[in-house]
C-alpha cells in the first residue's frame, strides 16, 4: 500500500524539431488505497502518465513520489509496482501458473514452494485455478484477462497500473469485470491507478476520477463531483452519456439571449454572472423536460427532430421552431414516454439544473442549485 | 443451314437425356480445376520430375553400378549391389569428410545462431542507423561463396592477408597463424569465415522476428521486476523458437553446399582436417573418375539433407505454412 504523488510532472517528446508536450505540469495525490481513474480522450496524456509511474517512460519535469520516495530515475524492476495493459501482455510461451510466478520469481527471493502457494491461492480467488497449465493462446478474451490480472495481485506490490484493462473485452463481460474489479481492488486496498477512455467506467469504478485533456489535469474528485459540479466545459462534456448540451449565448442584462431563444434569469443567477457577458449555457440531457407545448416565459417551442429509444428511456433530438441551424438539444425521457418525429412540443430548461460556463476561458461560473436527496428510510 | 440452326440443333441433341448421360463423365472432367489448370502445373512439374527427381533417381541407381568412368555402366539388376556404400564405410577419408561435415553442421549452425541473434538484439536496441548496419551486416550474405573464398584466402594469408597485417599492426603479431595451411585450424577457419558470411542471414530474420514480439512483452517483463539479459533469456528469446528452427535448417543446408568455398580456396583436395561429403563427392567422381563411388556419397548427401529438412517441412505443414 502507498500513497502516490505527482509534483510538477511534465512530460515532452521530440518529434523531429517540434516538442510535443504530454504531460503538462501534473500535480495531484493519489492516496493510500485509493482507485484513482485517469479519464480522458486519446492523446490527452493519461497512458503516459501511468507509464511514467511504472518506469517504462522517462519524467521529462518535475518528481512522483511513492510513498515520499522520489522513483524518478528509478528502474521498473525497483519501484515493487505492478501494471495489467490493454493488451494482456501474457508471455505466449509460458502457462498460465508461469506468467503469474514470473514476476514473484524475478523480484522476490520466496522459494518456489512459497512460490506455488502464492499462485495457487490467487488463481482460486479469481477463480482461474483450472487453467494454471494452460498457455495463454488457449485461453479467451476473458480468461486471458484474469491471468494478466492475477498476474498483478500475486506480486502483492506497492501499486497497481491498469492501461484500459477491459477494453477488449465485449460489452457483457466488461460490466462483469468491472464490478469484479471493484471487488478486488475493495479486498486488497491497493493503491490503483485506472486509466481509460470509457466515461462509464469512471464513474462507476473511481473513488476519485481525474480528467485529463491536452495533458493538462481538467479536475480531480468524486465521480459525484465531476458530473453535478463540472471545473469546466470540458469536464462537464466528458463525464456524462449522453453529453450535456451546450447553447452559446450572450448576457444581457437579465435575459440570456441565444441564437433561436432567449432565456430570462433570476436575480441569484444574474448575480453570480457578475459582469462576463460571453456565456456558454449548460444543461443535461435528464434535465431538460418535454412539455406538451410551450406555455411557460423560458419554455422553447421544438420540433422533435430524431428519437432514439434505448427501453428505459428515450433520447429525443430537439430543434427549436425557426431555427436555421442543424444543431438540436438532446433531451431524455422515459422510455414509455410516446413521442414521434416531427410532433411540435416545448422544451423546459429548469433553472436550478443549469449550468452557465465563461465562454472565454470555459470555467464554470453556477452549477445547478439543485441539493442532494437523501433515501430516508420509511420509519415503522 | 445456318449457323445459328446448328448451334440449335447441337444444343437440342446434348441436352436430350442419353446424350447427357454418354457425355457427362468427360465433360465434368474437363470442365474440373484439376484439367483447366493443367498448363500451369504440368511442364513445371514434369520438368522438375525429370531432371531434378530423375537425377537423383539416376544417380541412386548409378551408386549401385561400379562405373569408373572406362566402359559405359551396366544398368542391369543382376549387376547391383551396395558395393560402393560398404566401401565407404572402409574408407578413413570418407569418415574424416563425415566428422568434418557434422561438426560443420553443427557448430557452424550455433555459432550463426548466437551471433546473429546477438547481433539482432543490438541492432534492435539502436536508435539511430538500424537501417546501415542491417545493411552491412546483411551484405555478405548477398555475394557468392567464389567470391567470399578468394576473399577470404587474401584474408587468411600468412604473409600479406589483412588478419596477420592486423595483429602485426597492433603489436600482437605472435598471434598470426597459418589459418588455412595448418590442419588443426583449417575447419575453424572455414567456420568464421561461413559465419561472417552468414551471421547477417541469421540477424535478419531474428530482426525480422523479433519485431513481431509486441512492445507490452518487454514492458510487462520490466515491470515484472527483470533485468535486461533476463528479459531476454526468459520473455523475448523463447518466442523466437520458430525463427531459430528455420534459420538452423537453411544455415544447414547451406553447410552441406560449402563445396564451392572450399573448392574455390583448396581446389578438390582440402586434406582431412577440412574435407567434406560434398568436395569428397565432386573429387571422386570428377578427379578421380570413381563414378559409382561418387554417386555413393551422393545419394549419402542427399539423404542427409532429407533427414534435416524432413522434420521441418513436417513441422510447416502441421503449422499449416505450407
Amino acid at each position: 500500500m502507498a500513497q502516490l504523488t505527482f509534483d510538477d510532472v511534465r512530460k515532452t517528446f521530440q518529434e523531429g524539431n517540434n516538442e510535443i508536450v504530454a504531460v503538462d505540469d501534473l500535480n495531484m495525490e493519489v492516496r493510500d488505497g485509493e482507485f484513482l481513474v485517469v479519464v480522458g480522450p486519446s492523446g490527452c496524456g493519461k497512458t503516459t502518465t501511468l507509464r511514467m509511474v511504472a518506469g517504462l517512460e522517462t519524467i521529462t519535469e518535475g518528481q512522483i513520489e511513492l510513498d515520499g520516495r522520489s522513483i524518478r530515475g528509478m528502474s521498473p524492476q525497483d519501484r515493487n509496482i505492478a501494471m495489467v495493459f490493454q493488451s494482456y501482455a501474457l508471455y505466449p510461451h509460458m502457462t498460465v501458473f508461469d506468467n503469474m510466478a514470473f514476476g514473484l520469481r524475478e523480484s522476490t527471493d520466496l522459494s518456489e514452494d512459497e512460490i506455488d502457494d502464492l499462485v495457487t491461492e490467487t488463481s482460486e480467488m479469481l477463480d482461474i485455478k483450472e487453467l494454471l497449465n494452460r498457455k495463454p493462446s488457449e485461453l479467451s478474451g476473458g480468461q486471458q484477462q484474469r491471468v494478466a490480472l492475477g498476474r498483478a495481485i500475486v506480486r502483492d506490490p506497492d501499486a497497481f497500473l491498469m492501461d484500459e484493462p477491459l477494453s477488449n473485452l465485449d460489452a457483457k463481460l466488461r460490466a462483469e469485470m468491472r464490478t469484479e474489479l471493484q471487488r478486488l481492488q475493495e479486498e486488497f486496498e491497493t493503491t490503483t491507478i485506472y486509466v481509460t477512455h470509457d466515461q462509464t467506467e469512471a464513474m462507476t469504478m473511481g473513488d476519485r476520477i481525474a480528467i485529463l485533456d491536452h495533458g493538462e489535469l481538467q479536475q480531480i474528485g468524486t465521480p459525484m463531483e465531476c458530473y453535478y459540479e463540472p471545473a469546466n466545459e470540458f469536464v462537464a462534456g466528458f463525464i456524462g452519456e449522453p453529453s450535456m448540451n451546450f447553447l452559446r449565448g450572450t448576457s444581457d442584462g437579465g435575459v440570456l439571449r441565444m441564437e433561436d431563444f432567449s432565456y430570462e434569469l433570476s436575480q441569484s443567477t444574474v448575480e453570480s454572472i457578475g459582469s462576463t457577458t460571453e456565456i456558454t449555457l449548460g444543461v443535461r440531457p435528464e434535465d431538460v423536460e418535454v412539455v406538451p407545448e410551450a406555455t411557460q416565459t423560458n419554455d422553447v417551442a421544438v420540433e422533435v427532430d430524431v428519437v432514439e429509444p434505448f427501453g428505459k428511456e428515450n433520447n429525443l433530438y430537439l430543434k427549436p421552431e425557426g431555427s436555421d441551424t442543424d444543431d438540436t438539444i438532446i433531451a431524455t425521457v422515459g422510455g414509455r414516454k410516446s413521442v414521434n418525429e416531427g410532433e411540435r412540443v416545448g422544451m423546459r430548461l429548469p433553472e436550478e439544473h443549469l449550468y452557465l460556463f465563461d465562454r472565454s476561458d470555459g470555467t464554470a461560473i453556477r452549477h445547478p442549485t439543485v441539493e442532494a436527496e437523501e433515501i430516508t428510510p420509511v420509519a415503522e | 443451314m445456318s449457323v445459328l440452326t446448328k448451334i440449335r440443333n447441337t444444343m437440342e441433341r446434348s441436352s436430350s437425356p442419353d446424350y447427357r448421360s454418354e457425355n457427362d463423365g468427360m465433360r465434368s472432367y474437363l470442365k474440373s480445376d484439376f484439367f483447366r489448370s493443367m498448363p500451369f502445373w504440368l511442364p513445371p512439374t514434369l520438368l522438375m520430375g525429370l531432371f531434378v527427381y530423375g537425377g537423383i533417381l539416376w544417380n541412386f541407381v548409378l551408386s549401385l553400378t561400379d562405373f569408373s568412368g572406362v566402359v559405359r555402366p551396366e544398368y542391369s539388376v543382376s549387376n547391383f549391389d551396395f558395393e560402393m556404400y560398404f566401401r565407404m564405410l572402409e574408407d578413413p577419408s570418407f569418415w574424416s569428410a563425415a566428422r568434418n561435415t557434422i561438426v560443420l553442421l553443427v557448430v557452424f549452425t550455433l555459432v550463426c545462431l548466437v551471433v546473429g541473434l546477438c547481433l539482432a538484439i543490438i541492432v534492435d536496441n539502436l536508435l539511430k542507423g538500424q537501417g546501415v548496419f542491417r545493411t552491412v551486416f546483411l551484405l555478405p550474405f548477398a555475394l557468392s561463396f567464389v567470391v567470399t573464398g578468394v576473399f577470404w584466402q587474401w584474408m587468411y594469408n600468412p604473409e600479406m592477408g589483412t588478419i596477420n597485417t592486423l595483429f602485426d599492426i597492433v603489436g600482437m603479431g605472435f598471434l598470426g597463424q597459418d589459418w588455412l595451411g595448418d590442419p588443426a585450424l583449417r575447419l575453424w577457419s572455414v567456420m568464421f569465415a561461413l559465419m561472417w558470411q552468414f551471421g547477417g542471414y541469421a540477424m535478419i530474420i531474428y530482426l525480422a522476428s523479433l519485431r513481431t514480439i509486441p512492445q507490452e512483452h518487454y514492458e510487462a517483463a520490466k515491470v515484472d521486476g527483470a533485468g535486461f539479459f533476463k528479459m531476454y533469456w526468459k520473455v523475448i528469446i523463447p518466442q523466437l523458437s520458430s525463427a531459430s528452427v528455420s534459420i538452423a535448417v537453411v544455415l544447414m543446408v547451406f553447410s552441406l553446399k560449402a563445396f564451392s568455398w572450399l573448392y574455390v580456396v583448396f581446389g578438390s583436395n582440402p586434406g582431412p582436417a577440412a574435407d567434406i561429403l560434398g568436395v569428397m563427392m565432386y573429387r571422386e567422381a570428377f578427379a578421380a573418375n570413381q563414378w559409382a563411388y561418387g554417386a555413393a556419397l551422393g545419394t549419402v548427401l542427399f539423404v542427409t539433407t532429407v533427414v534435416i529438412l524432413a522434420p521441418y517441412l513436417r513441422y510447416q505443414y502441421k503449422r499449416g505454412e505450407l
